[in-house]
């Protein structure tokens, strides 16, 4: 019994205690600590994974209200600087030290004394913005960027000037000796201001000395000078490229670090056949002697167009921020929607449905480059369906702007010596003669609408057009981009 | 007999070892309890901690952007408490540089036409310092905030912490332009 006993007990005890047991409870202690030890760093895990982001949030913050600080910063210098083009910043200070022979100190040696600095007062730690402002368009662009720490922000923001309303108020101004022919209630909705008042029509005082050709001489001389200058230096300089500038989504122009590309004996073709829109970012210039043709899917942003002959603008181009020059004609063909600037020697088209954004301006400024022949007219005209917006201006004497048709809406201001309306213009119209149907001799109005309420509340002008005392300005914000 | 052997010859064979294991298992155990109870402390407070200063930007942003409607005389210095994460509220204290301390900080005052300094032209920069606040202390952190913020050309008008006690947990500067932006 006891052997039986014994023999039965030594099998249990090896199950119990033998080499296969020995180390079990370390193995499970070792298994509980791995397990606390993965706790243990997901949770630490986690929650340092929540201190990056308030750490951010804050840096981003301060590095954003750096950023809109320069712009505030600027649009105060712009507005009371003795410069003309005033700057802050390394730049700035660097070019005062070069001033001053090289001595920092403005007391000592200083030729020109920095007076405006941009430091913080109450926190002298924080950095300086870099800011920069584009002086090459009809409205202000300014660019800043703010860093703080390990944050960077850069905003980009565009200035107009308040609307006069003591020149763009009333819906028809008409500056002209001739009456106005009869008109129905509904198709001029708002004042109207003539020089000589026309039976039946109440009139609006006309301003001490103001004439419409010279409010607008000043604005289309100083645009088209600038950039027939800027063209012509850059044509006239060394290292441009040769021959045509050929350019596809695949092979697209790469600009260099000035930001320009010329062509100063070429021309210029940049055309997506694909279905994949084709996205060209600026900064940058291209410039040639030639024209300059864009067709297809292609979105353009923050680009500059100099030709020496015409623009075309083909199928379902779009973009912002652009701004296009020609010696000669712009043409917009087929469904193009462009926030631009367009300054032109000859005429600007805008057909079948194309559009322009709001904050555009359409300048076509007469015959100064081609020979004089019989057609002596610029115009800008809106056929087929299109749409503009924003500023529309002809200047000189046979400066002209023609809606073709009741489908044609202009949604801004146009301003030009003759005005030919079949469409609806949804602003202030300014002219000296208002053309219609069967005649070029009087005034009237034809088929044509002109709505000054149904202009937006917030509509500026550039700056550069009207009295130029920025002390006197109201700066308007019309645009607003966050990086 | 038989039960009372079996037991005895088992606990005989592994005295010592198991007790050592166990010895081991319950330290090493309670050291992991340890760890892993401070850990979920930590994680918590660090929880809090994020919140508290979530809501302190938050508050240093609400500030500064509730001013861009106003016009620059009716932007002044000022101290208040705001909602915190908790039971702990924020102390908002808000530094103006405002004309009399832009004329206090000048060492020549160069006047315009109109006989104004030139400098009181330039946008308005203003500082808002967010604090922790506990509740038992928070009114009294306010009165002395607005104590402090009562004059002008102090210590505190040099940086941070902008006369507020101790470190902030946000402190936010923006230069506002005299006009609304939008």
């Amino acid at each position: 019994m006891s052997g039986a006993e014994s023999g039965s007990a030594r099998p249990r005890e090896g199950i119990l205690c033998g080499s296969g047991q020995s180390g079990a409870a370390l193995l499970t202690v070792l298994v509980v600590l791995t397990v606390l030890g993965i706790a243990v760093t997901i949770l630490m895990d986690r929650s340092r994974g929540d201190i990056r982001p308030w750490a951010r949030e804050l840096e981003n913050a301060q590095a954003l209200y750096a950023a809109e600080s320069g712009i505030a910063f600027q649009l105060y210098l712009e507005r009371f600087s003795d410069s003309t083009e005033p700057a802050f910043g390394k730049g700035a200070e660097a070019e005062v030290e070069a001033a001053a022979g090289g001595n920092p100190d403005p007391f000592l040696g200083g030729a020109k004394a920095l007076t405006d600095t941009f430091s913080y007062h109450l926190d002298t730690l924080r950095a300086v913005p870099e800011v920069r402002v584009d002086r090459a368009r009809a409205y202000l662009d300014i660019t800043s960027k703010g860093r703080y720490r390990n944050a960077e922000a850069t905003v980009t923001a565009r200035f107009g000037k308040a609307l006069d309303d003591s020149v763009f108020g009333p819906a028809l101004t008409l500056d002209n000796a001739e009456p106005l022919e009869s008109i129905s209630a509904n198709q001029v909705i708002g004042a109207i201001r003539m020089r000589t008042p026309s039976p039946g029509i109440p009139n609006a005082p006309w301003p001490q000395g103001f004439t419409t050709s010279a409010y607008t001489a000043a604005f289309s001389d100083k645009r088209y000078g600038a950039l027939e200058s800027a063209l012509q230096k850059k044509l006239g300089e060394q290292g441009g490229e040769g021959g045509n500038g050929n350019f596809t989504r695949t092979d697209p122009p790469v600009f260099a670090k000035g930001g320009d590309l010329f062509f100063p004996l070429g021309r210029v073709e940049l055309v997506n056949h694909d279905d994949e829109p084709w996205v060209l970012k600026g900064p940058g210039r291209i410039l040639c002697d030639g024209e300059i043709r864009l067709k297809g899917l292609i979105r353009l942003e923050n680009i500059q167009l100099l030709s020496g002959k015409d623009i075309t603008f083909e199928d379902s181009v779009t973009g912002d921020g652009i701004s296009a020059f020609a010696r000669g004609s712009i043409y917009f063909h087929n469904r193009c929607n462009l926030g631009i600037e367009a300054v032109a020697g000859k005429d600007i088209v805008l057909r079948d449905r194309c559009q322009t954004h709001l904050g555009s301006v359409l300048l076509s400024v007469g015959n100064r480059h081609l020979t004089k022949g019989a057609d002596t007219v610029n115009a800008i005209r809106i056929v087929n369906e299109a749409v503009a917006r924003g500023f529309l201006i002809a200047g000189g004497a046979n400066g002209r702007v023609a809606l073709a048709t009741q489908a044609n809406i202009v949604e801004g201001v146009v301003i030009a010596a003759a005005v030919w309306l079949s469409g609806e213009v949804r602003g202030p119209v300014l002219t000296s003669k208002l053309l219609c149907e069967g005649t070029n001799k009087r005034n009237c109005l034809g088929t044509g609408r002109i709505n000054r309420n149904l202009l937006p509340a917030n509509f500026v002008q550039p700056l550069e057009l009207g009295p130029q005392d920025r002390r006197l300005y109201v700066f308007k914000l019309m645009e607003w981009k966050r990086t | 007999m038989s039960v009372q052997r079996r037991f005895a010859a088992l606990t005989s064979a592994q005295r010592g070892f198991t007790i050592l294991e166990i010895v081991v298992a319950l330290t090493v155990l309670s050291a992991g309890s340890s760890v892993l109870w401070y850990g979920l402390r930590s994680s918590a407070k660090m929880d809090r901690l994020n919140r508290l200063h979530h809501a302190a930007v938050t508050a240093a942003r609400s500030d500064l952007e509730a001013l861009r409607t106003r016009t620059k005389t009716g932007i002044h210095d000022t101290s208040y408490l705001a909602i915190g994460a908790g039971a702990d509220s924020l102390l908002v204290i808000r530094r103006v540089m405002d004309s009399a301390r832009i004329v206090n900080s000048l060492e020549e005052l160069v006047l315009d036409d109109k006989l104004s300094p030139k400098e009181l032209r330039k946008p308005l920069e203003v500082r808002v310092s967010v604090f922790r606040a506990p509740s038992e202390v928070a009114a009294e952190m306010l009165e002395k905030a607005e104590s402090t913020a009562a004059g002008f050309g102090n210590e505190d008008d040099a940086g941070d912490p902008g006369g507020g006690p101790g470190r902030p947990l946000a402190a936010l500067i923006l230069k506002l332009p005299e006009y609304r932006w939008y």
